[in-house]
C-alpha cells in the first residue's frame, strides 16, 4: 500500500475549519458544564432533601451512561418530546450536560476538602451563607481542585471526537470523511492522532502553567 | 488522544502493517491499550502511596525484597486504589459504546439497528442508556464487596 | 459588688443525642453578665455540646436556650408547636456571642489583620480602612500588633489562637464563649493564650470556657460547673467545688486530676 501525505495537505483549510469547529465546541462545552456543574455542587449543599436526592439521581446517571448513548438520546430522541435539535445544539447540549455532572463531583469535593471549622467560625461572627462561601470556602477551593478541573478540561478535549458521530463537522467528522472519500484511511488517521495528540499537549501545558500561577498567588508560606 | 482515534488508528494501522483481524479484535485492542495507559498510572499512584514506614518494617523482619513486593506493596497498593481502579472499569465499560463505529455489534450498534427498523429512537436508545447504568452500578457494587473483602486497607 | 444580674444565657432542659446516644439529658443553667464560667468534666462527658449548643453550632433535641431573652435557634409557635429559627434568626441571636474553638479555625489564605477585619467588613459592612484600624486595636490587645500582616501557617499555635481570641472580640460581643482554647497547644504556649483571657475576665467580659486546665478555673472563674454524662452535677464558685466534699463523681475526677499534678512535685521533691 501507498502512503500519500499530500492528501492532507491538499485539504488543509477544509481541516482548519474543523479545527476551529472542535475548539469551538470544546470551549463552549466546557463553559456550560462549568456553569451547570457549579450550580448542581451548590444545589447539593441546600435546598433539601428531595432536591439534593434529584440532582445526586441526574449526576449518577449522565456520569454511569455512554457519552454517545446520551448524544443519541438528544439528537434523535429529542424530537419525541418536542426537542428538535440540529447536530451543533444537541452537541452543545450533550457536552454541557456531560460536562457538567463530572464538574459537579469536582466543585462538590471541593467543598468537602474545607474543614468544616473554618465555615463554623464564619457562622458565630456572624457571616451569612452566600458570603461565606464566595469570601472562606471558594477562594481555598479552588486552589485544590485546579488539577482536576483541567484534567477534566483536557478528557473533553477528546470527547469532541465523538460529536463526529452525530455529524457534527469538527476534527473526526472532516477528517474521516476525506479519508473516506480518497481511501486515504491510514494517512487520515495518523493525521487525526497528530492533530489530537497536539492539541492535547498544549491544553496540558496551559493547564500546569495555571495551576503554578495559581498555586503561588493564592497559598504564600 | 480520543479513544475514537485510537480506535481507528488501530483500526486501519494493522490491515496496512499486514495484520489482518476481525474489527472485534482490533477494537479490543484499542480498549486494552487505553486501560493499560490509565491502569498504569493509577498502580504508580498506588505504589507510591503504600506508606514506607510499613515497607521498612518488613525489610528490617527480614523479608526478601521479592516477598516485600509481593505480599505487602501490591495488596496495599491495590487497597488504597480500588476505587480508582473500579471507576477506570466502568470508564472503560462506557467507552465501549464507540467500537460500534468500526462496525462491531454492541450495544449501542444494536440498538442503532433497531431504531432503523423500529423508529422509536428515545425508548430504545434510553433502554440502551439504562443497561449500560445498571451494568455501571453492579461493577460499583462489585468494587465495595471487594473492597470490604480485602479488609479495608488502612 | 452590685453587679445586674442580668442572665445573658439560659438553658433550660435542654437535651441532645447523636445518633443513638443521648449526649445531654436535661441540663439547665444560667449564665449571668460578667461572670466567668468554667465548664469542667471528664472527657465525653458532653461539656463541648453544651456550649455548641448554646450558639446553635449543634442543635437541641428538646429544651429552651435564649441568649439575652430571646430564644436561639426554636421558637415556640403560637400553636405552641416547635419550629425552626431560619437562617436570618439565628445569625441575629448570634450577634453578641463571640466563640473560640479548640482547633483555631482561622482562614489560612487571608492575613491575621485579614481574618479578625473580615467579619467587621462583611457582617457589620464597615469600610476596608475602618475594619483595618479596628482590627490592629484589636489584635494589640492581645498582643499580636506586629503580626499584623502574617499568615496563619506563619504563626505558633498560641498566636493563632490568639488571632482567633482578636477575631472573636473585634465583633464587640457581650458573651465569649471558649471550647477547650488551649487543649490543642503545645505546653509552653498555653500560658500566652491564658494570659489574654485572664485579661479579658479582668475586663468584665462574660465568659464561658470549656477546660482542662483547672488552675485556670480556680484563679479566674466566678463560677465552675461540673458536667457529667450529659447532666450537670453542681455549680458554684470555685473554692466549693474544689475544695469541698461534692459528688463522689467530682470527688474522683479532681482525685485523678490532683494525683496526676502531684506526681510532677513528688518527682522533682524527690530528685
Amino acid at each position: 500500500m501507498s502512503f500519500d501525505p499530500a492528501v492532507i495537505l491538499d485539504r488543509w483549510d477544509e481541516i482548519l475549519a474543523a479545527l476551529g469547529v472542535t475548539l469551538g465546541t470544546w470551549i463552549a462545552g466546557v463553559a456550560i458544564g462549568l456553569v451547570l456543574g457549579f450550580a448542581l455542587a451548590l444545589m447539593q449543599r441546600g435546598l433539601g432533601r428531595a432536591v439534593r436526592a434529584a440532582v445526586r439521581i441526574v449526576i449518577e446517571v449522565v456520569r454511569g451512561t455512554p457519552f454517545l448513548v446520551q448524544l443519541f438520546i438528544l439528537y434523535y430522541g429529542g424530537p419525541r418530546f418536542g426537542l428538535v435539535l440540529d447536530p451543533i445544539e444537541a452537541g452543545l447540549l450533550g457536552l454541557g450536560v456531560y460536562a457538567g455532572a463530572y464538574f459537579a463531583e469536582i466543585f462538590r469535593a471541593g467543598f468537602e476538602a474545607v474543614p468544616k471549622g473554618q465555615v463554623e467560625a464564619a457562622a458565630c461572627l456572624g457571616m451569612g451563607r452566600a458570603t461565606i462561601t464566595a469570601r472562606i470556602v471558594l477562594p481555598q477551593m479552588l486552589v485544590v481542585i485546579l488539577p482536576a478541573l483541567v484534567n477534566l478540561v483536557i478528557i473533553l478535549s477528546k470527547e469532541t471526537a465523538i460529536l463526529s458521530i452525530v455529524t457534527i463537522p469538527e476534527l473526526t467528522f472532516v477528517i474521516r470523511g476525506i479519508g473516506a472519500e480518497t481511501f486515504a484511511f491510514v494517512e487520515t488517521t495518523l493525521a487525526l492522532a497528530l492533530i489530537y495528540w497536539g492539541l492535547v499537549e498544549v491544553a496540558a501545558g496551559a493547564g500546569r502553567w495555571a495551576e503554578r500561577r495559581v498555586g503561588r498567588f493564592l497559598m504564600p508560606a | 488522544m480520543p479513544l475514537l482515534v485510537q480506535l481507528l488508528l488501530v483500526y486501519y494501522l494493522l490491515p496496512f502493517v499486514g495484520i489482518d483481524v476481525p474489527p472485534l479484535v482490533a477494537a479490543i485492542m484499542a480498549l486494552a491499550l487505553c486501560a493499560a495507559a490509565y491502569f498504569a498510572e493509577i498502580l504508580r499512584g498506588g505504589f507510591l502511596g503504600v506508606p514506607n514506614g510499613q515497607l521498612e518494617a518488613a525489610r528490617l523482619l527480614g523479608f526478601r525484597p521479592a516477598q516485600v513486593l509481593w505480599r505487602i506493596r501490591v495488596p496495599l497498593a491495590l487497597r488504597l486504589t480500588m476505587p480508582a481502579l473500579v471507576n477506570e472499569c466502568t470508564m472503560i465499560l462506557k467507552a465501549s459504546s464507540l467500537i460500534s463505529v468500526v462496525g462491531v455489534s454492541e450495544l449501542t450498534r444494536v440498538s442503532q439497528n433497531i431504531v432503523a427498523t423500529t423508529y422509536r429512537p428515545l425508548e430504545i436508545y434510553v433502554a440502551g442508556g439504562v443497561l449500560y447504568l445498571v451494568l455501571n452500578l453492579a461493577l460499583s457494587g462489585l468494587g465495595l464487596w471487594l473492597s470490604r473483602r480485602l479488609g479495608g486497607g488502612r | 459588688m452590685a453587679m445586674t444580674q442580668r442572665a445573658l444565657i439560659q438553658l433550660s432542659g435542654v437535651f441532645k443525642q447523636f445518633g443513638a446516644t443521648q449526649v445531654l439529658k436535661g441540663v439547665d443553667l444560667e449564665i449571668d453578665q460578667s461572670e466567668v464560667v468554667c465548664i469542667v468534666g471528664p472527657s465525653g462527658s458532653g461539656k463541648s455540646t453544651l456550649l455548641r449548643c448554646m450558639v446553635f453550632l449543634e442543635e437541641h433535641d428538646a429544651g429552651e436556650i435564649r441568649i439575652d431573652g430571646e430564644p436561639i435557634g426554636f421558637v415556640t409557635g403560637k400553636t405552641g408547636k416547635r419550629q425552626r429559627m431560619g437562617e436570618a434568626g439565628i445569625r441575629r441571636a448570634r450577634r453578641n456571642v463571640g466563640m473560640v474553638f479548640q482547633q483555631f479555625n482561622l482562614w489560612p489564605h487571608m492575613t491575621a489583620l485579614g481574618n479578625v477585619a473580615e467579619a467587621l467588613v462583611r457582617v457589620r459592612r464597615l469600610p476596608r480602612a475602618e475594619a483595618a484600624t479596628r482590627a490592629q486595636a484589636v489584635l494589640a490587645r492581645v498582643g499580636l500588633a506586629e503580626k499584623a500582616d502574617s499568615y496563619p501557617l506563619q504563626l505558633s499555635g498560641g498566636q493563632q489562637q490568639r488571632v482567633a481570641i482578636a477575631r472573636a472580640l473585634a465583633m464587640e460581643p457581650e458573651i465569649m464563649l471558649f471550647d477547650e482554647p488551649t487543649s490543642s497547644l503545645d505546653p509552653e504556649l498555653v500560658g500566652e493564650v491564658l494570659e489574654v483571657m485572664r485579661a479579658l475576665a479582668r475586663d468584665g467580659m462574660t465568659m464561658v470556657v470549656v477546660t482542662h486546665e483547672m488552675g485556670f478555673a480556680a484563679q479566674v472563674a466566678t463560677s465552675v460547673v461540673f458536667v457529667d454524662e450529659g447532666r450537670i452535677l453542681a455549680k458554684g464558685p470555685p473554692r466549693t467545688i474544689f475544695l469541698e466534699d461534692g459528688h463522689p463523681r467530682i470527688r474522683q475526677f479532681l482525685d485523678n486530676y490532683r494525683s496526676r499534678n502531684a506526681f510532677w512535685q513528688e518527682t522533682t521533691a524527690a530528685g
